[in-house]
């Protein structure tokens, strides 16, 4: 009898330490943000860089539709975030940069402005925080978005609309916005 | 004899009674246009009685005629790449820039039945909306500094939602094109030749053949000699539907459907044929000169439209479809400059045999342009696909025979189009001009 007490105890306390383990806003951004950095990542190397640069059969670009290419890899992140958007998911991301070659991806609220500045200067670091937007709550993380290749140094670098074009591979380049409405 | 008292309530009831009536029967079983609070515009004007397909039932909310919009109209904007899509807005990035404008809601710049303030392809707002939004232009874009906002979206310039056509890159490319191409001709049809390539065993009916017992000799002569023999449809194939004479339809376009898929699609989609709409359900008979707004022939208001209005179907031959099918009912200033101007003299020496219809230009060339995908060439049968922004005719029709520049001079000038471009436009446009800078720029870069 004392044994069943005992366990049945110790399974209390068990479920209970489990029961907290909840969510919180930072950890679901967390999660979000693996799952979109490994997406980006396979298709950078996989896609992008063997089939462009190591097996030549197929090169990316900007105008992707045009030149019947593929997609940057920046550009299958941005319509992946778009899709989140259309699906109302309860989350929002976006990619933004300090030197934006279209300027509608400039940060446009204080907390973009800090995020970004944060994660150039504390390498490894990302940034979290709450803004209010629109009349909501919203927790916001920003991460540091890397020139993971050849690529992205080189349409930055070269871009007529780029306002910066000394960018060199591992620079931090911008960084993912993400936000969690809290209300 | 019985005297009643009225008092003044009783014939305040009486009135009411009557109104309510009178009302209520509108809503109900009349033609609701008491309800319309004012003209819908050209897109819709076809359909104003079907409030529900727009509006939902009583007390829906908004994201019902949202909803709406996008049922008929959404598919078109992703087709497209449309450049400023409800998802970019539900950013809370954007949560300040929508309190200025909601671009998240088609009525936000299309609103209906307000005729006093709607200017072309529906829109309510004023020319200068992109201020909304775009105040920073000038900083990012030097060359656009000098430009008013109520520029932006002059012919050959921007576009709200459909730019593909505007593309730097695209213009770049194209920056050095002559007026009229050497080979300028447009695709040929391949529906024929594809299908007689995928049933090569398939033996083509004659007239002995014909499963219609009381079809007179000269349509079955016709019939003999056309696609529909040569690609195995018999009569009954497309008579004997059960709709065949539903709605005044001699054969009725559900039979063209079961074949011509799309279309007939492009053709409900259409001012010709949104009345038949299968998305409207069976609401309308099919549109009418009578209906119109453009101005119409006047002895052609009986006749209604559908496939066959166009098209006789005993017959192989596409040409009638093409320009004199089209002319039976519109008498527009430019309709009616068409024959007398360059096109039409190229189509006329189609008539009279001695061009190929891939290098004249109809009616239908433009308006209901042969579209290439792979080895596959359809025809466009939604007429207004490609009229509003003109620009959409650009790549999808003008750009066959003529260069880029010429193109956008031409579809630039309201006086050429309506005289069906019969003398020749400037071959000069400002959005070249910036383009051709740029190209400056990247040199010295």
């Amino acid at each position: 009898m004392k044994h069943t007490i005992v366990a049945t105890a110790l399974l209390a306390i068990g479920l209970s330490s489990l029961a907290n383990a909840e969510i919180t806003p930072q950890r679901m951004a967390d999660a979000i943000y693996a799952v979109i950095e490994s997406d980006r990542t396979v298709y950078t190397r996989q896609v992008v860089n063997r089939l462009q640069n190591e097996d030549e059969v197929i090169t990316a670009e900007e105008h992707w539709k045009e030149e019947q290419a593929l997609p940057l890899p920046a550009q299958m992140l941005r319509m992946g975030a778009e899709g989140v958007a259309k699906k109302n998911a309860g989350f929002s991301y976006a990619l933004l940069s300090e030197w934006p070659i279209n300027k509608q991806n400039a940060p446009k609220t204080p907390m973009e402005e800090e995020g970004l500045v944060f994660v150039r200067k504390n390498l490894g670091k990302n940034f979290y925080g709450t803004e209010t937007l629109g009349g909501k709550r919203y927790f916001t993380a920003v991460y540091a978005d890397t020139a993971v290749s050849e690529a992205c140094v080189k349409c930055h670098n070269d871009h007529l609309d780029s306002p910066k074009t000394d960018f060199k591979l591992g620079d931090i380049m911008g960084g993912v916005v993400m936000r969690i409405p809290l209300d | 004899m019985i005297h009643y008292n009225f008092k003044f309530w009783h014939y305040g009831l009486a009135i009411t009674a009557v109104l309510a009536g009178a009302l209520g029967y509108n809503l109900i079983e009349g033609d609701k246009t008491f309800y319309i609070s004012g003209p819908p515009t050209h897109g819709h004007h076809q359909i104003e009685l079907a409030c529900t397909s727009c509006h939902g039932d009583a007390f829906d909310d908004r994201a019902v005629m949202q909803n709406a919009c996008e049922s008929c109209h959404l598919d078109a904007l992703n087709k497209t790449s449309d450049t400023h899509p409800q998802s970019k807005f539900t950013d809370p990035r954007n949560a300040e820039l929508l309190q200025n404008l909601d671009a998240t809601q088609c009525v936000t710049c299309h609103r209906e039945h307000k005729p006093e303030i709607t200017r072309p392809y529906g829109v309510t707002l004023a020319k200068d909306f992109c201020a909304h939004c775009h105040q920073e232009i000038a900083e990012e874009r030097a060359s656009h500094a000098e430009f008013g906002f109520d520029t932006c979206s002059n012919s050959g310039c921007h576009n709200y939602h459909d730019n593909t056509a505007l593309y730097e890159n695209f213009l770049r490319k194209h920056v050095k094109d002559p007026s009229l191409k050497d080979r300028a001709t447009v695709p040929a049809l391949s529906g024929m030749a594809l299908w007689l390539k995928a049933n090569k065993q398939a033996t083509p009916l004659t007239a002995a053949d014909q499963d219609a017992p009381q079809a007179t000799a000269a349509h079955i002569a016709q019939w003999a000699n056309s696609h529909h023999a040569q690609a195995q449809v018999n009569c009954t194939d497309c008579h004997a539907q059960p709709e065949w004479q539903d709605r005044g339809l001699a054969v009725s376009v559900n039979s063209c459907q079961q074949c011509h898929e799309k279309q007939t699609d492009g053709f409900f989609d259409g001012k010709h044929g949104m009345r038949l709409n299968p998305a409207l359900g069976n609401a309308f008979s099919p549109m009418s000169p009578a209906l119109a707004t453009l101005p119409m022939d006047a002895s052609a208001k009986h006749k209604s439209l559908t496939c066959v209005s166009c098209h006789a179907p005993h017959e192989p031959d596409l040409q009638f479809a093409a320009t004199e099918a089209c002319l039976g009912c519109h008498q527009d200033q430019h309709s009616k400059n068409f024959k007398p101007s360059a096109h039409g003299q190229s189509w006329a020496a189609v008539e009279q045999g001695e061009l190929a219809q891939e290098a004249a230009v109809s009616c239908a060339t433009c308006h209901l342009p042969r579209i290439k995908k792979g080895r596959k060439v359809h025809v466009q049968h939604n007429q207004s696909a490609t009229l509003q922004p003109n620009s959409k005719m650009i790549r999808t029709v003008c750009t066959q025979c003529h260069g880029v520049e010429f193109t956008l001079s031409a579809l630039a000038d309201p006086e050429l189009i309506k005289n069906n471009f019969s003398t020749a436009p400037a071959n000069h446009h400002t959005s070249m001009d910036l383009v051709r800078d740029r190209i400056q720029q990247r040199k010295k870069k």
